[in-house]
């Protein structure tokens, strides 16, 4: 990945307002990710076949936003190509924050996606 | 002619708070008469077998009127007009109807302890609960006096429908309505619309003259998304699905981030919500936050509205370079508050008491303050 590489995230239907905005949920860890974040590595897959493969598992999505990996970088959140449990599979690393410097920080990630607006929408 | 309190049922819930009586309750009222006579002359025709009907004049003379409606949550007080004197309290007539009185008391008392109503009343005239009792909102309750004592019997949204649904052959059954949604449809041949649920169904209606302008711009909205509202009378299926609207009494047009269409989502949201993950909702904290909502954002942006996993609500705004939120613990009250704020390098976070009204006030001022997206 690059400073330049899309991450992709997939908004979950209940963190869309009614007005088309991403909130701030969309980019928390949950209790059981223990601080990563989960995305595709936008240098492997295209937004919409992204939400294609997410929907494909039974999960819930309501689109796509995008985070650089130097947005990130910004933030001190490193990001992770792993690849597991699919090729296109990389996390942002949360982990290392207290909460307070976790909340901050996917506030900030929050406030570029909306700017950037969704790159796929179910 | 005599008068006399006969029948004195208390109201409670928030909307009897002020001792009133709305008048879609009056309605409901209204029923009772009809239903108490025809249980009445069951009974006659139980303990008077050869008989097919009441001897002639046998009523004659009696009816309920509304005379007060007393404190206490909202007592309202029906008295029984006779034309027979108070003299002779024992004239048949009255003693049936006392008798169907309590009979309709203790059926609704029944179901409340899991027994059958139709120990006090037969399965045909349950259909009676059609009427009486359908004005009742959720956490409302019609306390109707059990013979003999102090005790009560109550008369909600739940038993009315245990009392509806007794009989098997009864497949709907009706219950105010509130729908949140879009009009997808209004075919003005057939007088009909059809309103696609902020759920995903599909309800369907009766195209009123007074609505009839509100549908045909509503569906001319759609792709904008302009959500209606529609207050009105449901028809539920026996497993509480709403299958039609059968009269609606109000629809208006509303803000696509309306509070009450949002917390009735997030009421939708079941254990397991967020992809496995995710508690569902606080129903006493909701109705909370959105009254609590209602009440201090009567001027101000209204904030986007998200669960949490824990169970809680985010209430945010959001801006091209800031955001402020205030998460909301829906058991305690309470709310984290956070304000990053990128031009000026701020990040400030806070936790508010919100059953201290001051803290809804300083909540608005800063929502006031963020400068917004638009």
């Amino acid at each position: 990945m690059t400073p330049e590489t899309m991450l992709l995230r997939q908004i979950h239907p209940m963190y869309f307002s009614k007005d088309g905005e991403i909130l701030r949920g969309a980019f928390k860890p949950t209790n059981s990710d223990n601080g990563f974040l989960s995305v595709y590595n936008g240098d492997m897959i295209e937004p919409a076949p992204a939400v294609h493969h997410y929907r494909e598992q039974g999960r819930k999505t309501g689109g796509v936003a995008g985070i650089t990996v130097e947005e990130c970088s910004r933030h001190q959140l490193p990001c992770i190509d792993d690849g597991v449990p699919f090729p296109e599979h990389a996390t942002i690393d949360f982990s290392k924050k207290s909460p307070s410097e976790m909340k901050k920080a996917y506030k900030e990630l929050t406030i570029y996606a909306n700017n950037r607006g969704l790159l796929a929408q179910v | 002619m005599s008068e006399f309190d006969f029948f004195v049922p208390r109201f409670t819930g928030k909307r009897f708070d002020n001792h009133s009586l709305p008048l879609d309750v009056l309605s409901d009222l209204a029923t009772f008469e009809d239903f108490l006579f025809d249980v009445a002359k069951y009974q006659y025709r139980c303990n008077n077998p050869d008989s097919t009907r009441c001897p002639p004049n046998f009523w004659s003379g009696m009816g309920l009127t509304l005379s007060e409606v007393k404190e206490g949550s909202a007592k309202t007080v029906l008295k029984l007009a006779t034309a027979a004197s108070l003299l002779f309290p024992d004239i048949p007539a009255l003693n049936y109807l006392k008798s169907a009185r309590d009979a309709i008391s203790m059926a609704i008392h029944a179901v409340e302890k899991n027994e059958p109503p139709t120990d006090h009343i037969p399965v045909h005239l349950l259909k009676h609960f059609e009427g009486f009792g359908k004005s009742l909102r959720e956490k409302e309750a019609m306390e109707l006096p059990l013979p003999g004592g102090t005790a009560v019997s109550h008369l909600t949204r739940e038993t009315r429908k245990k009392l509806l649904l007794v009989s098997e052959q009864v497949k709907t059954y009706t219950e105010n309505a509130t729908v949140f949604g879009h009009v997808s449809e209004v075919d003005q041949k057939r007088e009909s619309f059809e309103i696609l649920t902020i759920f995903g169904n599909t309800v369907s209606g009766r195209i009123e003259e007074e609505h009839r302008m509100l549908l045909v711009d509503a569906l001319r909205d759609f792709k904008s998304r302009l959500p209606v509202r529609i207050d009105g009378v449901g028809v539920f299926n026996r497993t509480g699905k709403l299958k039609e609207l059968k009269s609606v009494t109000h629809m208006s047009v509303i803000d696509p981030l309306d509070i009450s269409m949002r917390i009735a989502e997030l009421k939708s949201l079941q254990a397991g919500w967020l992809d496995g993950v995710g508690e569902s909702l606080d129903a006493d904290g909701l109705d909370w936050l959105e009254d609590s909502l209602i009440a201090a954002f009567t001027n101000a942006p209204i904030p986007k509205l998200s669960p949490t996993e824990e169970g809680g609500v985010i209430c945010e705004w959001i801006g091209p370079d800031s955001h402020f939120d205030v998460e909301i613990n829906l058991l305690e009250h309470s709310g984290e508050w956070s304000l990053l704020n990128r031009s000026s390098g701020e990040y400030l976070e806070g936790l508010f008491d919100l059953d201290d009204a001051f803290a809804w006030r300083v909540i608005v001022q800063m929502s006031k303050q963020f400068k917004g997206r638009d």
